[in-house]
């Protein structure tokens, strides 16, 4: 596999991508945990899987089901929406993206 | 007074319909038992109390009014906190939810409200089912009911620990990597984990959606099977659940295991495992021979790939199923900031630990560079191990391990240790890797506590999974 060590730096990068504040007293755990566990996953290396071909799709004869409204989805909707933390008209309102 | 630690589904239900109980009563009953015992063993998080009582209410009209009801009719069950029921809080053991309220029902809960059964209450969980002990909950912390120093196992710790405790007579939990198997093997009860795709999972919060399955906890395999038979089949809002039809009666047809053939799988009764459970087991293949089964030796070579493997797939769906809680549409933020800022304070302050942990695990496997030799390489080792396990099925009906390598351990004893918790899962994780059907069944000691034997079956294949499980039970009893 390709480089094993997650350091400090790595960890802020993955915090980043997760959306996650993480403290900077924190930090070194994070990284000596997942460390620990990526050298336990390690251990995929030593299993053979030359040959194994995954682009096959199985064929389940399912469909897709028809998106129509039926009367429960619609109050189950208006529901959903009810717990948006704010809202205008049906849509979710959000902080601006860009300040 | 009713003596509810006697009480199963069968049981109960023939003291319904013979009127020795009203349903109402006996839910009451379990309310005020509840209130007592669950401060020492903290298994829910939620009660259901009013709903619960007009329910039962109903189930009383009918059978005053000497309507048929069926089996679940009237019976008073639990379910995990990751699983919706319409208009009462989800937590998903998460803070990130504590003040989410359900919009609808899952799949599951509303075929049992249709069949009659008695909703009590939501039990705790390891926070969004990621867990082997239930202390990852950002609420409180499991008890095991069978000694109060240790974990129930998890992640359906509160739901294992409920029906234990006596405090439901049966219970349904999830089974991504064997969150209902483990605590099963630890509370000594019967665990089923259903073929993927056998329960419908609309409703239930995911974790790893190619994984995930919901089952149940029941107190033998007669209501495990009557639980099965309720909750399974296809349905139109998840499109991986496939037309299966299960009949609990099916699974009393056999009178002997004549012409069965079981496999020993040789990978889990290497010279590590712990001595006492080996033994235990060994007791148990004898009975099952006694019975007329035919045993056999089977190796599933890459089994012990299967853990690892889990620790890539799974972290990798988690952490797509979990951007969905931004502090915005399940309610509960009030940070006056940009949207960014927003996402990573919310996030940063309500996923626990565990959970972030997996959400940054899973980015890493998924990161551009790193997904070939993570999650691609995972995805080969996960068909390798589904083949493994089709070549076993064509030599025999069931497959045998034990649960888990140990009985309960101590509360706070893996905490530190996140492979070592991990390790707790390591015979169930296999049966999600292959999408295969598996139960554990209670093995109880004197002065000791319990650990659960693990059949697998092939896909779909439950009636012979518990057809077996069910003479192995009776011949215990004996």
């Amino acid at each position: 596999m390709v480089e094993k060590t997650i350091n400090k730096k790595v960890v802020e990068n993955l915090a980043e991508l997760s959306r996650l504040d993480i403290k900077e007293s924190e930090k070194d755990k994070i990284a000596e945990d997942l460390n620990s566990i990526l050298n336990y996953i390690k251990e995929l290396e030593k299993v053979p899987t030359q040959g194994i071909d995954l682009n096959f799709i199985k064929k389940t004869g399912k469909e897709f089901r028809r998106d129509i409204p039926t009367e429960e989805k619609v109050s189950e909707k208006d529901q959903l929406i009810e717990s948006f933390k704010d809202r205008k008209d049906d849509f979710l309102k959000i902080p601006p993206v860009f300040q | 007074m009713i003596n509810l630690h006697d009480l199963t589904i069968k049981k109960t239900h023939d003291l319904l319909i013979n009127k020795e109980i009203s349903a109402f009563h006996l839910t009451k009953e379990f309310f005020d038992y509840i209130e007592q015992r669950d401060k020492k063993i903290d298994a829910y998080l939620s009660l259901l109390k009013d709903d619960a009582l007009e329910q039962a209410n109903e189930i009383d009209k009918k059978i005053a009014a000497k309507e048929e009801i069926g089996m679940l009719a009237g019976i008073p069950i639990a379910i995990k906190d990751n699983i919706l029921v319409k208009n009462h809080t989800c937590t998903g053991g998460s803070k990130i939810l504590k003040d989410y309220k359900a919009a609808y029902d899952a799949t599951v809960i509303k075929k049992l409200k249709k069949a009659g059964a008695i909703i009590l209450g939501k039990t705790n969980l390891d926070e969004f089912a990621m867990g082997s002990s239930t202390e990852t909950s950002a609420f409180k912390i499991t008890k095991n009911p069978l000694d109060e120093t240790c974990v129930p196992g998890g992640s359906s710790g509160g739901s294992a620990a409920a029906v234990a405790s006596h405090q439901a007579i049966a219970s349904l939990g999830s089974d991504t990597g064997g969150s209902v198997r483990q605590p099963a093997s630890f509370c000594g009860l019967v665990g089923l984990k259903p073929t993927y795709g056998a329960v419908s999972r609309f409703g239930l919060m995911a974790l790893a959606s190619s994984l995930d399955q919901i089952g149940t906890f029941t107190k033998n395999v007669e209501d495990a099977s009557l639980l099965l038979e309720v909750i399974s089949g296809e349905d139109q809002n998840d499109n991986t659940s496939m037309p299966f039809n299960f009949k609990a009666e099916e699974t009393k047809n056999l009178l002997s295991l004549k012409g069965i053939k079981i496999g020993i799988i040789k990978e889990c009764f290497d010279n590590n495992l712990n001595s006492e459970i080996k033994s235990a087991i060994d007791a148990n293949i004898k009975i099952l021979e006694d019975l007329g089964a035919e045993t056999r030796i089977i190796s599933l070579p890459h089994i012990s790939a299967s853990l690892p493997c889990y620790y890539i797939l799974m972290p990798a769906e988690a952490s797509a199923n979990l951007a969905r809680y931004d502090g915005l549409r399940y309610a509960s933020s009030n940070i006056d900031k940009n949207l960014k800022e927003l996402y990573f304070a919310h996030r940063g302050e309500n996923f626990g630990q565990e959970t972030r942990r997996r959400i940054m695990l899973g980015a890493f496997v998924l990161s551009s560079g790193y997904y070939d030799a993570y999650y691609l390489k995972a995805k080969k080792v996960q068909q390798l191990i589904k083949d493994e396990f089709r070549n076993a099925f064509n030599e025999c009906d069931v497959l045998i391990s034990p649960t888990t390598p140990s009985e309960a351990f101590k509360i706070g004893e893996k905490t530190k240790d996140p492979v070592s918790m991990y390790l707790s899962d390591i015979f169930t994780v296999p049966a999600n890797i292959a999408g295969l059907p598996a139960i554990s069944l209670p093995i109880t000691r004197k002065n000791a506590l319990p650990f659960g034997l693990q059949l697998t079956a092939k896909q779909f294949d439950e009636k012979t999974l518990l057809a077996i499980s069910y003479l192995l039970e009776k011949a215990l009893q004996r």
